[in-house]
């Protein structure tokens, strides 16, 4: 399956949501399809509820996870 | 202008990205130009048409789900109803709505009371409400519509009803029909009870036992035939009161055992109980046949004194007439006395008389229990060819005889195998009316016998009375006494041999005999050498019998036969003559009243003389000294009564 990385780091909200609602608009066949996730690293916190609360209404499922000095969050079609 | 438009539109987005859930934008911080570069409109405008599809999408499902829950509560057999708390159904599946037999219009403008019970008001001690005020589910087991006076019940007997707390102040309820198992379940306690009683009435007692013997049940009547109640035996093991039961268990094919029991008899069987196809335990019938067997006896001994009247009957019938000939003729003599021919001519039929006399009680005692056969080696094919041709003379009946050469030997009491033949004989020729053929096939057999065919071509006899011929006293013809074959039948047993009969209607009957052969061979008789030898040597004969006419009889014949004969009434008696003349054969009578008799009279003459050659002589031939005269010391045997003859070539014989 094929894997879209978004490095988000440093960039605050509303900057963060708007950039990952754009890639995911942009890919929603593919993910739709199962052939595309989108991985979205991100330290600003806000971003956990603000890309899940969106995401989730479009149909799409979330998976987040904290690394060392960020956050990755994990887009895909279950 | 332009500055209103901008805030205007900053507004808006920010507006926009509230309902999308995150922080508006600081105009303050945002140049027109970042804020087109951003394009946050665009993204939320496609953001909104994604959430659009996937809301379409979404309730597409849900039409779906929802469709197949409708079909699933429709088609499932048990009742759904939803009630709310005024009583009104908001929901009921197509079972329970086409069971109450009303349109879904009337079932949802009334309220449950009016649909279930044609009520007024709510139930008292409603469940609906019980179940609204705490929340938690009420369940009603196995219960009958009717006690709880519904109206509607539909088909439907005895249900399991549920109620369960559901949203907004709601109940679900939920009907489940058990009537069809409730009226299996009423059709096998039924059954249950019929069995029970049928068991309870029953002469034979029953006793039902589980895999390791221990007692389920016994009915009354094992009750009273072990003498034990129910209640002291259940679940006890049954060996532990009554060991013997365990015979019924020693083999693996259940038979019909029977058993003594406190001065009773009992007959008793054991079956498995199969079940799913494993023995679940044993059924043990038992009957007292204690009376059945008394009565049994009783029939028996009826049975032979009946028996025993008819023979006595026959018996004495033909004695009176061979009596009377012999009688008649010997007053003739009397008259004739000085007519010599005559007078012979009448001693001949006197003579003859005594012969059938003679006959008669070897009839009887072959019939007795102790008519033992008197055995000797012979040549079986002239007894039986002389039987034979000898009842079948005058009549016009062929006799076809076919014999194996080198025909092994047999032991047989030639009389009574003379006996069985001429029965034989005598059957058929009555059943072909005097014409007809016979077959007779003598050969050798496996395992050292001979098989004896004796075939006719009569009418056969009928299926119906084939196991019955041998019985004593059957008979299908008038006068006659029905011994016949059951005769023949205990000859050949007591000769250790088997007899056949087969038989078809319209073609014949044919009896299959097979007697055990012996490996000694046939003693010749060497009566004319002797004979000569007589004439040269006169020989010394001493007969001993307590009866002195007979003695006197003997005496003067075997004088006039050119022997020398001395007299004894006792065995004491005859010693002393044998210690004082050269006797060459002693005649000694078995039984002697009042005095030594044939036997110890032997003993005693073994001793002066170890070669003695002695012949008894007696009336009573089942005596077994008579039939193994050999082991007793004796050269031979003689019967009473005997002709003359037969005792001069006997003398020759052993002399």
């Amino acid at each position: 399956m094929e894997e879209l990385n978004i490095d988000l780091r440093g960039q605050v909200c509303p900057s963060t949501l708007l950039q990952t609602l754009k890639v995911v608009n942009k890919n929603k066949r593919k993910l739709k399809n199962k052939e595309l996730v989108i991985k979205v690293l991100t330290d600003n916190r806000d971003a956990l509820t603000t890309i899940p609360e969106a995401v989730e209404k479009m149909g799409f499922t979330i998976i987040s996870k904290k690394e060392k000095k960020y956050y990755l969050i994990t887009i895909k079609k279950e | 202008m332009e500055k209103i438009l901008f805030d205007y539109i900053n507004d808006k987005i920010n507006q926009l990205l509230k309902v999308i859930g995150t922080k508006p934008i600081n105009k303050d911080d945002i140049s027109p130009e970042t804020l087109l570069e951003l394009d946050p409109l665009g993204i939320i405008a496609e953001t909104f048409e994604t959430i659009l599809e996937n809301l379409t999408e979404k309730n597409k499902q849900l039409k779906i789900i929802n469709n197949r829950l409708e079909i699933l509560l429709n088609t499932i057999s048990d009742g759904i109803y939803v009630v709310d708390k005024d009583f009104n159904i908001k929901f009921i599946n197509e079972t329970e709505r086409k069971l109450l037999n009303l349109s879904m219009e009337e079932i949802l403008t009334n309220k449950c009371y009016k649909i279930f019970k044609n009520l007024t008001q709510p139930c008292k001690n409603c469940f609906v409400l019980k179940v609204i005020n705490s929340k938690k589910a009420y369940f009603l087991k196995t219960v009958l519509l009717k006690e709880l006076n519904f109206i509607n019940t539909g088909e439907r007997e005895v249900v399991d009803i549920s109620f369960y707390p559901f949203e907004d102040d709601q109940v679900l309820v939920y009907i489940k029909d058990l009537t069809e198992i409730y009226q299996k379940i009423k059709l096998i306690n039924f059954e249950k009870e019929k069995l029970l009683v049928i068991l309870q009435s029953m002469m034979e007692g029953v006793i039902v036992i589980d895999n390791d013997f221990k007692v389920l049940l016994i009915n009354n009547s094992c009750e009273e035939i072990l003498e034990i109640s129910y209640s002291k035996i259940k679940d006890k093991n049954l060996f532990n009161f009554f060991p013997f039961f365990k015979l019924l268990f020693d083999d693996k094919v259940s038979k019909v055992k029977e058993i003594n029991y406190n001065n009773k008899i009992l007959e008793s069987t054991s079956s498995p109980i199969f079940f799913e196809n494993n023995i679940k335990g044993y059924v043990i019938v038992l009957r007292d046949i204690t009376e059945k067997k008394r009565f049994q006896n009783e029939i028996q001994k009826i049975e032979k004194l009946e028996a025993v009247g008819l023979l006595a009957g026959g018996i004495a019938h033909d004695f009176n007439n061979i009596l009377t000939t012999a009688y008649g003729n010997i007053e003739l003599c009397e008259l004739l006395i000085n007519d010599r021919s005559k007078l012979i001519n009448k001693l001949k039929l006197i003579k003859n008389s005594l012969l059938k006399a003679k006959n008669l009680t070897e009839k009887l005692l072959t019939f007795s229990k102790g008519g033992e056969p008197v055995k000797d080696i012979v040549e079986i094919i002239d007894i039986i060819q002389e039987s034979i041709n000898f009842v079948l003379s005058g009549s016009s009946i062929a006799v076809d005889y076919f014999f194996e050469e080198n025909l092994y030997n047999v032991e047989v009491d030639p009389g009574q195998i003379y006996q069985v033949f001429s029965n034989l004989a005598l059957n058929s020729k009555q059943a072909m009316k005097g014409k007809g053929k016979i077959e007779v096939v003598i050969k050798n057999f496996k395992n050292n016998k001979i098989k004896i065919i004796f075939k006719d071509n009569g009418p056969g006899i009928p299926k119906k009375y084939l196991n019955k011929i041998f019985d004593p006293f059957f008979t299908t013809k008038n006068g006659n006494s029905g011994l016949g074959l059951s005769i023949v039948y205990n000859i050949i047993k007591k000769h250790n041999g088997e007899i056949f009969v087969n038989s078809e209607i319209g073609k014949g009957t044919e009896f299959v005999i097979y007697l055990p052969a012996v490996k000694r061979k046939i003693i010749k008789r060497k009566n004319n050498i002797l004979n000569e030898k007589a004439k040269n040597h006169p020989l010394k004969v001493l007969i001993m019998d307590d009866d002195a006419d007979l003695r006197k009889t003997i005496k003067e014949i075997l004088e006039l036969k050119g022997f020398i004969v001395f007299e004894a009434s006792r065995g004491e008696e005859a010693i002393e003559v044998y210690k004082t003349r050269k006797i060459d054969i002693v005649i000694l009578d078995l039984t002697v009243i009042g005095g030594l008799g044939g036997v110890d009279t032997l003993k005693v003459l073994k001793n002066i003389n170890p070669q003695v050659k002695a012949i008894v002589s007696s009336g009573y031939s089942n005596d077994p000294v008579m039939s193994k005269f050999r082991e007793y010391g004796f050269v031979d045997k003689i019967e009473k009564p005997f002709k003359i003859e037969e005792l001069v070539n006997l003398i020759y014989k052993v002399a």
